[in-house]
């Protein structure tokens, strides 16, 4: 354990926008299984027809296994940074897609978000970490 | 505000394409710019097996006892031409003085000079 601590201690500066993302991620996750009605909220009209557990559930998995990949990747280098490059994939286009979703409740009610600009900057910060990502795998397998 | 509306399927599904040009372009220039895999392969390991033996290792000590001579051999070399250098900084030095004198000394002829007339 300890020794899983200082591995993924040694490698954290490199990989802080990862886990930054991945946590953001699950906790977007669990913020959307919380019981209260988020979808209500006039921010996001345009997710009302995703359904909101579909959603959470999607949001949370991915985040969660992210933060697993980096875990287990951070203990034993080429074991899991293809869970990592999935993961980040998914969750860069996730980022992306809920930036233009907010974009679309603007059209739609004509009230604008801070997420809009928050998650299309989160979506490129995705984007550096695959890039990072990808050169890891490369270089380590 | 007009909630009943939705926003089309195809703006997601053209984001979402969008999403993932950009998110392969990024692992493409991640995987370009990783350069060579470490350790390298097992070709390279076995060769390198086969190449260590006895006398591969005297010859590494030789060869690493010779880069030990010519380092200290460099370091002798530097410390002489520091002194040759500092020499002929207090070379220079005593040419200036030099001049100084001779420059005094044809002062000192031109005023005699300029007396006796």
């Amino acid at each position: 354990m300890t020794t899983i601590f200082l591995r993924v201690k040694h490698r954290f500066r490199e990989r802080a926008s990862e886990w930054f993302c991945a946590a953001n991620l699950t906790q977007f996750g669990l913020s959307l299984l919380h019981p209260s009605q988020t979808f209500d909220s006039y921010a996001f009209a345009a997710f009302r027809n995703l359904g909101e557990q579909t959603t959470g559930v999607f949001f949370f998995l991915v985040g969660f296994t992210w933060f697993l990949g980096l875990i287990v990747n951070g203990a034993r280098q080429s074991a899991t940074s293809t869970i990592r490059l999935v993961c980040g994939a998914l969750g860069t286009v996730s980022y992306g897609l809920l930036g233009l979703g907010l974009l679309g409740s603007y059209v739609l009610t004509g009230i604008w978000s801070t997420g809009i600009g928050n998650y299309m900057l989160v979506s490129i910060l995705g984007l550096y970490s695959l890039y990072w990502i990808a050169v890891d795998k490369k270089v380590n397998g | 505000m007009a909630l009943e509306q939705e926003i089309p399927q195809w703006v997601y599904w053209i984001g979402g394409g969008v999403g993932t040009a950009f998110t392969t372009f990024a692992i493409h220039m991640g995987w370009k710019s990783g350069g060579e895999k470490k350790g390298g392969s097992d070709k390279t390991l076995v060769l390198d097996g086969a190449l260590v033996d006895s006398s591969s290792i005297r010859m590494l000590t030789a060869a690493i006892e010779a880069g030990t001579l010519e380092l200290i051999t460099g370091r002798h070399d530097a410390e002489k031409a520091r002194q040759a250098g500092y020499r002929m900084i207090e070379t220079v030095a005593k040419l200036g003085d030099e001049v100084e004198e001779l420059r005094r000394v044809v002062q000192d002829m031109s005023n005699q000079i300029a007396r006796s007339r």
